[in-house]
């Protein structure tokens, strides 16, 4: 089993205090001319904030509530040749490495600070909290397992796996036997249950984009979704439209889906889409043997083979 | 079936626009099963291997349902999992791939990578509520006209005992 995720409130101001440290350290000396990093929101909740001057370092938070992960905004800043700082817990370094391995961004242009993370809370579910239950869980960090992201229940890298410097002590690894109990729980539906619950998906769908803006495994110079020709996909807005819109989502970041959720979690109408990508995932440790398929590797699994692959025509399914 | 009359690139656009009247009717899609209803199995099928193996099939006169509508692809790894899926919303009631056997592929490795795609989609589509016996990945090599031919036959019996593909569950693609 992994970790138990919780929230370590004295650990996670030590690390505003550094996070900000460095960053005005960063923007002081020319290192960086920006720095991506996280800001309190008019909500209350962390919003991406783009730091330029020794100033805005001070904006910068590190609370139970930085979900958004940082590392799409890096293709806006493709253009020139500054260089950008960037903070990452641990998930947030895989969504980095995503980026950094499918070659969508220099590494050398990149300053990295990591942050040792022990568990990161839904905003959404946290916003629905009672006000007092709300500050209760936000002061003193006792939150229920519930309110946790749903990739905190998996997690087996706290620590940011690439960085330049790493802020705070590292956090204790231990390793994963990693399930699919979203993918497990369809699989034991029908051929027709599962057909009419991924139909629902499709029809409550308004097809606004943004799980594939988020995701960092989508990040294509130019996306076939918007391709006129050929045109992938149709612009109206039909079932089988909607169906092979997730199809193309799902699939084509098969193998370089970091599980991160984040497209479930943007998704305005609330849909189940890691119920896609956790069936990919599910399968291509199943039939592949990758162990760890979330962790960002140089050639991931479908751009690779080995001649000993389970067959069609060998009774593999 | 009628008369083909001799090839040409006149012929073939003639064909294109011939009115669904004028098809035979053993080949032509029908939205209901029942007497005369005929599955559309779209194939996909390598240049190298399968296309030849088809055709080997043919001049051997071995009799074999006419539901197959092949697409000539230059390799199985030419076959993005999306032509599938389209295949299935677009009317098809079965899709089979065919490529060359693993080690055989006219590029080395096209159909290794193509077999892992292919294993993950298949999983996948069953995942997606779409029957897993409409959708079928074979090897066949230029010569193996027979095994071509027994493969249609199957899956022309098993899909006609299946009924109509996902499109009629799906809706129409507008």
């Amino acid at each position: 089993m992994p970790r138990k995720p919780m929230l370590d409130i004295e650990r996670m101001r030590s690390a505003e205090e550094a996070l900000r440290r460095e960053a005005r350290r960063l923007l002081a000396d020319g290192v960086v001319s920006v720095f991506l990093g996280h800001e309190e929101g008019w909500d209350g909740l962390a919003v991406p904030s783009f730091a330029t001057s020794p100033e805005d370092a001070e904006k910068l938070v590190w609370n139970p509530l930085v979900a958004p992960h940082l590392a799409k905004y890096l293709l806006d800043r493709l253009a020139g040749d500054e260089k950008v700082g960037i903070v990452v817990n641990g998930c947030g370094s895989l969504a980095l490495e995503r980026i950094l391995k499918d070659r969508r961004f220099p590494r050398e242009r990149l300053y990295i600070v990591g942050i040792p993370c022990t568990g990161i809370l839904d905003p959404a579910r946290v916003a629905d909290l009672p006000p007092e239950r709300r500050r209760e869980v936000l002061e003193t960090g006792r939150a229920e397992a519930g309110l946790f992201l749903d990739r905190c229940s998996w997690c087996d890298v706290p620590n940011a796996v690439v960085s330049d410097i790493l802020v705070g002590e590292p956090v204790a690894e231990e390793p994963t036997v990693h399930e699919y109990p979203r993918a497990a729980r369809l699989e034991a539906m029908s051929l027709e249950e599962r057909f009419e619950h991924f139909k629902d998906l499709y029809e409550r769908c308004i097809r606004c984009f943004a799980c594939r803006n988020v995701c960092p495994a989508c990040s294509c110079r130019e996306c076939c979704l918007d391709q006129w020709e050929p045109l992938w996909l149709g612009r109206a807005t039909s079932v089988p439209e909607q169906q092979m819109f997730h199809f193309i989502r799902a699939f084509d970041v098969a193998g370089r889906c970091i599980r991160c959720g984040e497209c479930e979690r943007v998704c305005p109408m609330g849909l189940p889409l890691m119920d896609f990508n956790d069936k990919l995932l599910k399968d291509i440790a199943e039939l592949f043997g990758v162990e760890r398929p979330h962790v960002p590797t140089d050639v991931e699994p479908l751009g690779r083979f080995d001649p000993q692959d389970p067959d069609f025509e060998e009774g593999a399914e | 079936m009628q008369p083909r009359k001799s090839g040409g690139f006149e012929n073939m656009a003639e064909s294109a626009s011939r009115p669904e009247e004028a098809r035979p009717a053993e080949t032509r899609p029908a939205e209901e099963p029942g007497a005369g209803w005929e599955p559309v199995i779209v194939g996909f099928l390598c240049n190298w291997c399968s296309y030849a193996g088809a055709d080997s099939a043919g001049t051997a006169r071995m009799v074999h349902p006419p539901n197959v509508r092949v697409i000539r692809v230059p390799c199985s790894g030419r076959v993005n999992p999306r032509f599938i899926l389209r295949a299935f919303q677009r009317g098809a009631d079965g899709v089979l791939v065919s490529g060359c056997h693993p080690g055989d592929c006219h590029y080395s490795t096209g159909n290794y990578y193509a077999r892992r795609r292919l294993v993950l989609l298949k999983r996948y589509l069953e995942y997606l509520g779409i029957d897993p016996r409409r959708f079928r990945t074979h090897w066949v090599s230029a010569s193996e006209g027979q095994k071509f031919a027994d493969i249609v036959r199957e899956m022309t019996a098993e899909i006609k005992a299946l009924g109509p593909g996902p499109k009629a569950k799906l809706g129409e693609l507008v």
